[in-house]
């Protein structure tokens, strides 16, 4: 049985490696085991010893890059329980508190300001919405439209550098990872402005006024004094990578340190319990993100290997020519495979399979990265695996339901997002060649 | 006693881990920029922190059903079908358990009779590597337990799921 299937063609066997592994996830096997299964249906077919998935697991999680990770999530959530967010709500409510619709406003700005402290969508959704979300109620917004905001705000996270998802970009594509980070300022910079025309409008129209207060330059000034360590910090992470002094995986360690040093010592809000519980939620976040690197990165070899990409490009080739076409293929396959798969296991699965057929086309790989960390922020609001859904629900005590509804006005203007940066490339590549030069092929 | 180390085992380990490694990567930069003395071996023991935790917390998302998978296909059928469904992903993911704890092994003989070392701390790459083999073994041990504590005090084997989903990056 075995022998007749291993004389099959390589597109059967690639397409028995795919439908087994989407079999598995469909019936319930969590996601990472179903990849190494398609693994093992794949080095079954071949006749390659188990032994290599084994080795795989291993050196798929042993790139130091990979170390920037769970460094970044725990810096996140120290910042997080340690009072950051909070005095980073307070800056953006003194710079917009008095426009109209201002609590969602500065729900989007807060985002935007811990994203650059923070590398990650649902962390940022959890530390702005657990401030914001109440606040918004209180002033009778629709909880769903505050959920919303919050969940929708939080996908900047993953846009506005540091970023995780483009450390693993980085790291499967091969590019640098400072690079992937500088370029995304701009798209980060549309997407907040884009966010927040969103909020806007749809507040003008439900009659949600400000907070009430006039702008004054005082005002500024006292909340950016008592935010100042907060303030301070992306200048210390981002300015510390592109100065030179710090490799991204050292300043994230630098961010775990400043962040239990205000927290701790400043602040005074972070206790050694939080911080006990800071650790083991960035060991199970390890635990059960990281553990697919190891059988995704394996499973990516074998399609590779069974030159899936070749066939893929000519596939897509046949259909249109234009470079911006096909992005937006890939970014509509992105969208959909985001419904299901969690954002990392997408990057690292699909990288390999889709950056060499847009890199034949000219592409540059970095704002291809970007267009896959936007493709997975509308993965992270997208049921059933909308995991940024799942936080905001848990922080309005909504069903999913309603919030997945409330957020789609916000998932359109990302999807907006993703056709200018598409068709504008430029905007992305910018800033990395300004500081870095050009890309050389 | 015996209790509490069932419990936290892998948390308390795995959280340990993460602490090492944090202090790895910031001790590597306070010797290159205060002290001007890099080293090298901090790196790989910050690798080893992290391996061993990811491994660690893949048996204790097993504990706390922390693992993501998609229940909502399964869960378009009738409880009793959706249930029957669940225990057949959970019987493959054992199998899927089992086969890795004996290809780890088998990994790591090869390198009890080769030896292979790290370049910077000249460890031998058996004890890393054994991070597959406690991991997978353990994994495998949590989901007979999960089943165990099923049968005998009636836990249900999937708890409500939607908190669980917090665990991303």
């Amino acid at each position: 049985m075995l022998e007749y299937l291993q004389d099959f063609s390589e597109v059967a066997h690639a397409l028995m490696m795919f439908g087994g592994m989407c079999l598995f996830i469909l019936f319930g096997v969590p996601i990472p085991v179903a990849v190494g299964l398609g693994t093992i249906i794949g080095y079954m077919l071949l006749d390659f010893p188990l032994l290599a998935l084994s080795q795989a697991m291993y050196t798929g999680v042993e790139p130091f890059p990979l170390v920037t990770v769970p460094l970044f999530v725990l810096a996140g959530s120290l910042m997080e329980q340690g009072g950051m967010a909070k005095r980073i709500v307070g800056v953006a409510e003194s710079l917009i508190g008095n426009i109209f619709g201002s609590l969602g406003l500065i729900a989007v700005l807060g985002c935007a300001f811990f994203a650059a402290l923070s590398g990650s969508g649902p962390a940022t959704t959890a530390a702005i919405g657990a401030v914001m979300i109440p606040s918004m109620i209180k002033q009778k917004y629709d909880p769903a439209f505050g959920g919303a905001i919050a969940a929708a705000g939080g996908a900047l996270g993953s846009l506005i550098p540091p970023s995780n998802l483009m450390i693993i970009y980085g790291i499967v594509a091969e590019q640098s990872i400072p690079r992937l980070f500088l370029a995304g300022f701009i798209p980060g910079f549309i997407a907040t402005a884009a966010l927040m025309i969103v909020t806007y409008i749809i507040a003008r129209k439900r009659g949600y006024i400000g907070v009430d207060r006039t702008f004054s330059v005082k005002k500024v000034g006292t909340a950016l004094n008592h935010g100042k360590f907060a303030v301070i910090a992306p200048i210390i992470i981002l300015g510390g990578i592109y100065a030179g002094i710090f490799t991204p995986t050292e300043a994230a360690s630098v961010a775990v340190v400043y962040a239990l040093l205000i927290g701790g010592v400043v602040y005074r809000e972070l206790t050694i319990a939080n911080i006990i519980d800071c650790l083991k939620i960035t060991a199970m976040i390890s635990g059960a993100v990281l553990i697919i690197v190891g059988p995704a990165k394996a499973y990516g070899e074998l399609m590779s290997l069974l030159s899936v990409p070749d066939m893929l490009g000519e596939a897509i080739s046949g259909v249109t020519e234009s470079p911006f076409l096909i992005l937006m293929i890939m970014a509509l396959i992105l969208i959909v495979s985001g419904m299901f798969l969690e954002s990392i296991a997408q990057i690292i699965l699909l990288t390999p399979l889709m950056l060499p057929i847009v890199a034949n086309l000219g592409v540059d790989p970095i704002v291809f990265g970007i267009l896959m960390v936007i493709s997975c922020e509308i993965g992270f609001l997208t049921p059933p695996v909308g995991v940024n859904l799942f936080v905001a629900a848990r922080i309005t005590n909504l069903g999913v339901d309603r919030i997945s509804i409330a957020v789609i006005p916000f998932l359109l203007a990302y999807v907006v997002v993703l056709i200018i940066i598409s068709a504008f490339p430029d905007l992305v590549t910018f800033l990395p060649n300004l500081f870095y030069g050009k890309y050389q092929y | 006693m015996l209790r509490k180390i069932e419990r936290h085992f892998e948390e308390i380990l795995a959280g340990t881990c993460v602490l090492i490694m944090t202090f790895m990567v910031f001790f590597q930069v306070v010797m290159r920029y205060v002290f001007s003395m890099p080293t090298s071996w901090s790196d790989e023991i910050a690798i080893y922190a992290m391996l061993w935790s990811v491994y660690l917390s893949v048996s204790w998302a097993v504990r706390e059903r922390a693992h993501i998978r998609v229940m909502n296909f399964i869960n378009i059928f009738p409880k009793s079908v959706s249930l029957a469904i669940t225990i057949f992903s959970d019987f493959i993911w054992l199998l899927f358990g089992v086969l890795m704890t004996y290809q780890s092994i088998l990994l790591n003989i090869t390198f009890w009779h080769d030896s292979y070392q790290s370049p910077a701390l000249s460890i031998e790459q058996k004890w890393p590597y054994m991070c597959l083999i406690v991991g997978f073994g353990l994994m495998t041990f949590r989901i007979v337990q999960v089943y165990y504590l099923w049968f005998k005090y009636g836990i249900p084997i999937i708890p409500d799921g939607e908190d669980v989903d917090q665990h991303h990056a």
